[in-house]
């Protein structure tokens, strides 16, 4: 049932010149970013 | 049967705290109500980082850098944009690459949520309590993640759930972005892993809006194009829908 509604939102987003992001680089978590 | 929920960063864009010229770092967003001070909320930032993204649904994902609407409450570096129509009419005056640090023991911080970053969508906290009689949201329910401007509904991310999940799974930055921030975190709350696109999941997965980066001549044009007006959607797919509560706006397909 969601589906219907999940490509219609799809739809208008790519109306809108937009793109679908499935992915961004997360910044990696290490001592070095410590403040201890 | 599942759901259908729209959720609100509660405020607009987050700004630098004091004006530090065009370009600066902004600490972790500091937890106003856990410090018992008048609540500031949860805002949302323009951000700049790599990513992948898709221009048509068979299409071959782009790699490159990209820009998105959403919350990022951990620390990140920060440029003032330089259009002059920007920073008004609900667009960004900044853009930020996100970073990250470990939270001190004495700090009180706001969470993500959704958490967007990394190859795993993660919804872990918001409006649980008031939303879900239980903790549990069937597969494929649609969380649409937005903001609200001028009584329009700005949509940043769709998040299509595909189960609860131990938060062992978590990268480490996420685990300190969505649990860490939470050092007496609610018993009953869930963790959702959002469906995400592969190579045989390639419809109904979760994504937040994006655009290559262009030049800057068509940049407010480009960002206005981030409004999405939900409600036509909905309408459009002739789905009944059940209102659950007025302050939580969530819907159950039927």
């Amino acid at each position: 049932m969601t589906s219907k509604l999940w490509h219609a939102v799809v739809a208008k987003v790519f109306s809108n010149k937009l793109n679908l992001g499935v992915y961004a680089e997360e910044p990696a978590l290490d001592k070095r970013n410590n403040n201890d | 049967m599942p759901y259908v929920i729209k959720l609100l960063h509660p405020k607009g864009e987050r700004l630098p705290e004091q004006s530090s010229g065009c370009a600066g770092e902004m600490d972790w967003a500091i937890d106003h109500c856990a410090l018992g001070l008048n609540c500031g909320g949860h805002r949302r930032k323009l951000l700049s980082c790599f990513g992948r993204s898709l221009a048509s649904l068979d299409g071959k994902p782009a790699d490159g850098q990209i820009m998105f609407w959403g919350e990022w409450e951990p620390p990140s570096r920060y440029k003032k944009m330089k259009h002059p129509s920007l920073g008004k009419d609900g667009l960004p005056s900044y853009i930020h690459t996100p970073s990250i640090r470990y939270i001190q023991e004495e700090e009180r911080v706001l969470n993500t949520d959704p958490y967007v970053l990394g190859t795993t969508f993660y919804y872990s906290c918001c409006q649980q309590a008031r939303l879900l009689a239980k903790p549990d949201l069937p597969e494929n329910s649609i969380i649409l993640f937005g903001s609200r401007f001028k009584h329009r509904f700005i949509l940043d991310t769709v998040f299509v759930v595909e189960r609860a999940v131990e938060s062992i799974k978590l990268t480490a930055t996420a685990r300190e972005a969505i649990i860490a921030v939470h050092p007496n975190r609610p018993a009953g709350m869930s963790l959702f892993a959002g469906k995400m696109r592969t190579d045989t999941q390639t419809e109904m997965f979760s994504f937040f809006l994006v655009y290559r980066h262009r030049t800057p001549e068509d940049l407010r044009d480009r960002l206005s194009r981030l409004t999405i007006w939900i409600w036509p959607i909905m309408e459009s797919t002739g789905l009944t829908i059940k209102i659950r509560g007025l302050r939580v706006h969530g819907w159950k397909t039927e």
